[in-house]
C-alpha cells in the first residue's frame, strides 16, 4: 500500500469498486464517513477521502441512509416576514419539528464521533435553550453525515438540529440586506435600461471597467 | 537547482520584505502571448476534430470527442418503453442547478421527480469554496459586472445570456436568503463583499469557505421537504424523444441493480455538471467522484448542439506537494486576501488576480521554463504563500475566514499559518457546454439544460464565482420555463429513433469505436498512476 493515500484511495488500491460511500472527495459531501482504529489508536472516526492509511489500520466505512430532512415548515412562517420573531418564539417552533431532541441524556456520543470536530451534544443542548444563532456558528462545518444521529440511543437528529437553527437564524434572526434590496428595486424599476441597450448593441468594443 | 526546502526556507525568510511589494497587471497582448503559449486549451495535440452531429468538424479534447461519438448503453438492447414513471419535469442532477430548477418547477405547479447518480447534493456545488458573484456594493452595477464577465471570457459569451446572469444576482441572492442561507456579514451587518480575480469590484458573497456546502446543503433541505420525488443512484443513460424532435423522458440506470428505469417526462432539466473525472489531458481534478459529463453525450446523440466544447478551466492552485493532498484546491480567495505566487527562486511572476487562464498559463509557463519546484514525486510546481495572509491582516485572519483549508491542510499534519505549500493547475470547470437560449431550453425541444453542462454563459474563462451564481440564476429559469412549458404539453410517445439517426451517421462516417457513453463513473481501480492524482 503506497504511504500516506487515503482510505477511499485505498480501496482503489485493493481492487474494490463501491459506488456508494464516495462523493466529494474534498471532505465537504459527508458520504464517506469511516471508522478506524491501530494497535495505538483505539477509535476514530474520519472522513475517507480526507484520512491517510498507514500500515496496520483497521477501517470500517459508515454508509448511512438516514431521514436527512428536517421536516420544516417553513412556510406559514414566510407571511409573518422574516425579522420579527425571538429566538423564544422559535422554540416552540422547533420542538414541534423535532420533538426527540428534548430526550437528550447528554452522553456524549454524538460529540465524540463527529468527524467534523463540532461540539455536537453542546449544539443540542443550545436548541433546547432557544440559542439557535450559537448552533447556527457551532454547526458551519457540519457535512450532514449523520453519524450522530446513528449513534444516538435516544433518536434525537443533532444534524438536523444544526441544519434547522441555520435556516432558521438566516429566515428569522439576520438583518435584511439594505444594499441587495435597494440593488433589486433600482434593476425592477428599470434604472439600467438604456445602458443594457447601448451595452447589448456593443457588448465587445464597449469599453470594461478597469481591475482594480 | 531549486530544492523544495531551500525554496520554501527562502520563502518564508523573505515575507516580511515582500509585505508591501506589489506587482505590475500584466498587459492584455502579453497576457494573450502566455495564454496561447502554456494554457492547455491551446495544446493541440489534446484535441482532435469531432466526425459527427451537430458540431461536426470542429475541435475538442480527445476525451470528449470519444465520449460524443461513443455508442449508447441501450442501442441495439431490447429495451421495454413502458414507463415506471411519469411526471411533468424530470430533473436529471442533484447538484445546486439542479436542485434549484427541481424548487422552481414544483412552485410554479410542476409535478416533479429529480434523479441523481449518486445522493442528493453530491456534486460540485457543495464544494465550492470561493463564493457567489453579485452586484450588490454600492461602487457596482450589473453593467460593471457584466463587463468584468465578458472580458474575463475574451468577448466570447453569449450577452444575452450573460446579461440575465449579472441582471437577476441581486435577485437569486434574495432567493437564497430567504430559504435561509446565511453569507457573511460586514460591521454594519450587511452584507460583506470580497474581491474575485479578473474583477474591478468586490462583489463575492460569501460563508467563510464553506459558500458551497451553506449552498447546497439548504437546497437539498429545501428539495427534500417538497412533495419532489427524489431518485438516488440513478444516473441518465440515454434520452427518449417522440422521433420528431421533442424530448419526452429519459432512461435511467439503477446503480446497484442495473436495471433500467424509464421515465416519461413533458420537460427534461438536464443538470449534470462537468467533466473532471474525465482528467483531460491527464490534469489532475477538483471534481467531485460523479463529474463525467454524463449531459453531454445523452444531449448531443438527442440532437443539441454544443457551445465552446473545446475549453475548460485549469484551477490555477491545485496543490501537488504534500503528495497526499494532490488536486485539493485552493481557492482563490485566499490571493485575494493577499496570498503570493512565488517561484523556484522565491520571486514573483504573476499578478496574483489576473483571470484563471492566465495565472494558469503563467504558472505552467514558470514551470516549464524551469523556475518551477520538483516535488519528491517528480512533479513541479510553484509556491503559494499562505502565511503572507496573516501577515497582512493579522494573526487571526486565517482562522476567522479559511478554517475550511486549516482544517484540510491540518489533517495531513500541514500548518498553512506557518508554511507555503505547492501548487499547480488543476482540472477545474467545463466552461463550454450544450446550447441554451435564455429559458434554458436546448435545440431539442422540451430538453432544458443548466449550471456547468451548459455553455455560453462565461465564454472562454469563467470568473471565481460566477458559477454559484449561474446555477442558482439558471436553474430557476430552466425550473420555471420547464413547468411552464409542461402545463401546455401532453405526455409524448416514447422512442429511441434518434440512436438509428445517430448510427447512420457513426456509420456514414466510419466511426468505429466500442466505447458507451455516458461514462457514470471514473476508473481508479489499480491504477496507481491515476489514484494519486484523484484525491
Amino acid at each position: 500500500m503506497p504511504d500516506g493515500i487515503s482510505a477511499i484511495q485505498a480501496l482503489w488500491h485493493s481492487g474494490m469498486d463501491p459506488r456508494h460511500g464516495i462523493g466529494c472527495l474534498g471532505g465537504v459531501c459527508g458520504a464517506c464517513v469511516i471508522t478506524w482504529k491501530t494497535e495505538s489508536v483505539a477509535f476514530r472516526t474520519g472522513l475517507g477521502c480526507q484520512t491517510p492509511v498507514c500500515e496496520g489500520m483497521d477501517i470500517r466505512f459508515m454508509v448511512m441512509d438516514l431521514p436527512r430532512s428536517v421536516p420544516f415548515r417553513t412556510r406559514p412562517w414566510e407571511t409573518i416576514g422574516r425579522g420579527k420573531l425571538g429566538e423564544s418564539d422559535l422554540k416552540s417552533h422547533f420542538l414541534e419539528t423535532l420533538p426527540t431532541t428534548r430526550r437528550c441524556v447528554a452522553c456524549g456520543a454524538c460529540t465524540a464521533v463527529c468527524p467534523q470536530n463540532i461540539d455536537v451534544m453542546k449544539g443540542v443542548k443550545e436548541t433546547l435553550n432557544g440559542n439557535f444563532s450559537g448552533v447556527a456558528d457551532l454547526f458551519l462545518n457540519c457535512v450532514m453525515c449523520g453519524f450522530c444521529a446513528l449513534v444516538c440511543e435516544t433518536k434525537v437528529y443533532p444534524h438536523l438540529a444544526g441544519l434547522y437553527s441555520r435556516r432558521i437564524t438566516g429566515i428569522f434572526l439576520t438583518p435584511e440586506s439594505q444594499a441587495l434590496e435597494e440593488r433589486i428595486r433600482e434593476i425592477d424599476s428599470g434604472f439600467y435600461d438604456d445602458a443594457w441597450v447601448r451595452l447589448l448593441a456593443d457588448p465587445v468594443q464597449e469599453e470594461v471597467g478597469d481591475p482594480a | 537547482m531549486n530544492t523544495l526546502e531551500s525554496t520554501r526556507e527562502k520563502i518564508n525568510g523573505s515575507r516580511d520584505q515582500r509585505k508591501e511589494q506589489s506587482y505590475p497587471r500584466a498587459a492584455e497582448v502579453d497576457k494573450e502571448k502566455v495564454i496561447h503559449a502554456f494554457h492547455p486549451d491551446y495544446k493541440s495535440e489534446g484535441y482532435r476534430e469531432i466526425r459527427i452531429g451537430l458540431n461536426k468538424g470542429e475541435k475538442t479534447v480527445h476525451e470528449l470527442a470519444d465520449l460524443l461519438e461513443a455508442q449508447s448503453p441501450v442501442y441495439g438492447k431490447s429495451v421495454s418503453l413502458n414507463p415506471s414513471f411519469s411526471t411533468d419535469v424530470l430533473v436529471i442532477g442533484g447538484g445546486g442547478a439542479g436542485a434549484t430548477a427541481a424548487l422552481l418547477a414544483r412552485e410554479n405547479g410542476a409535478g416533479v421527480i429529480l434523479a441523481t447518480k449518486l445522493r442528493l447534493g453530491d456534486s460540485n456545488t457543495v464544494m465550492a469554496e470561493g463564493g457567489m458573484q453579485v452586484a450588490a456594493g454600492k461602487d457596482d452595477t450589473p453593467i460593471i459586472h457584466f463587463k468584468d464577465s465578458m472580458r474575463g471570457g475574451h468577448f466570447k459569451s453569449d450577452p444575452v445570456l450573460l446579461k440575465n446572469l449579472v441582471s437577476e444576482g441581486p435577485s437569486a441572492a434574495q432567493w437564497l436568503l430567504n430559504l435561509g442561507v446565511s453569507f457573511d456579514r460586514d460591521e454594519t451587518g450587511d452584507l460583506k463583499l470580497k474581491q474575485g480575480g479578473g474583477t474591478s469590484r468586490a462583489r463575492l458573497l460569501t460563508c467563510k469557505d464553506y459558500t458551497g456546502l451553506e449552498l447546497m446543503r439548504t437546497l437539498k433541505d429545501a428539495v427534500l421537504n417538497e412533495s419532489i420525488q427524489v431518485l438516488e443512484f440513478s444516473p441518465i443513460v440515454e434520452l427518449l424523444t417522440d422521433g420528431k424532435g421533442s424530448c419526452t423522458g429519459a432512461i435511467l440506470q439503477n446503480v446497484d441493480t442495473r436495471q433500467w428505469i424509464v421515465v416519461q417526462a413533458k420537460t427534461v432539466i438536464l443538470a449534470t455538471g462537468g467533466i473532471g473525472r474525465l482528467h483531460i489531458q491527464k490534469f489532475p481534478t477538483s471534481n467531485h467522484f460523479g463529474a463525467t459529463a454524463d449531459g453531454l453525450p445523452v444531449a448531443y446523440r438527442a440532437g443539441a448542439s454544443l457551445t465552446m466544447a473545446d475549453t475548460f478551466q485549469y484551477h490555477p492552485t491545485g496543490v501537488v506537494f504534500p503528495d497526499q493532498l494532490t488536486g485539493i484546491l485552493v481557492t482563490e480567495a485566499t490571493r485575494s486576501a493577499g496570498a503570493q505566487l512565488l517561484n523556484g527562486r522565491g520571486e514573483r511572476f504573476v499578478h496574483e488576480l489576473e483571470t484563471r487562464d492566465f495565472v494558469a498559463a503563467s504558472i505552467i509557463c514558470e514551470c516549464a521554463e524551469g523556475r518551477g519546484v520538483p516535488t519528491p514525486e517528480g512533479r513541479l510546481g510553484v509556491w503559494l504563500d499562505f502565511p503572507m495572509i496573516n501577515a497582512k491582516n493579522g494573526p487571526d485572519y486565517l482562522d476567522q475566514h479559511f478554517p475550511n483549508m486549516i482544517r484540510q491542510f491540518s489533517r495531513f499534519n500541514l500548518d498553512i499559518r506557518k508554511e507555503p505549500v505547492l501548487v499547480y493547475p488543476t482540472l477545474h470547470y467545463q466552461n463550454g457546454g450544450v446550447k441554451i437560449n435564455p429559458e434554458g431550453e436546448t435545440g431539442v425541444r422540451n430538453l432544458f439544460v443548466c449550471g456547468e453542462a451548459s455553455g455560453g454563459i462565461h465564454g472562454r474563462n469563467r470568473l471565481m464565482g460566477n458559477s454559484l451564481l449561474d446555477i442558482i440564476v439558471y436553474g430557476r429559469r430552466a425550473g420555471m420555463a420547464a413547468a411552464a412549458r409542461a402545463k401546455i404539453t401532453e405526455s409524448g410517445k416514447l422512442c429511441l429513433d434518434h440512436l438509428d439517426l445517430f448510427n447512420k451517421e457513426r456509420e456514414r462516417a466510419s466511426v468505429t469505436s466500442t466505447k458507451v457513453s455516458p461514462l457514470l463513473f471514473p476508473d481508479y481501480v489499480r491504477r496507481e498512476d491515476i489514484v494519486k492524482k484523484s484525491v
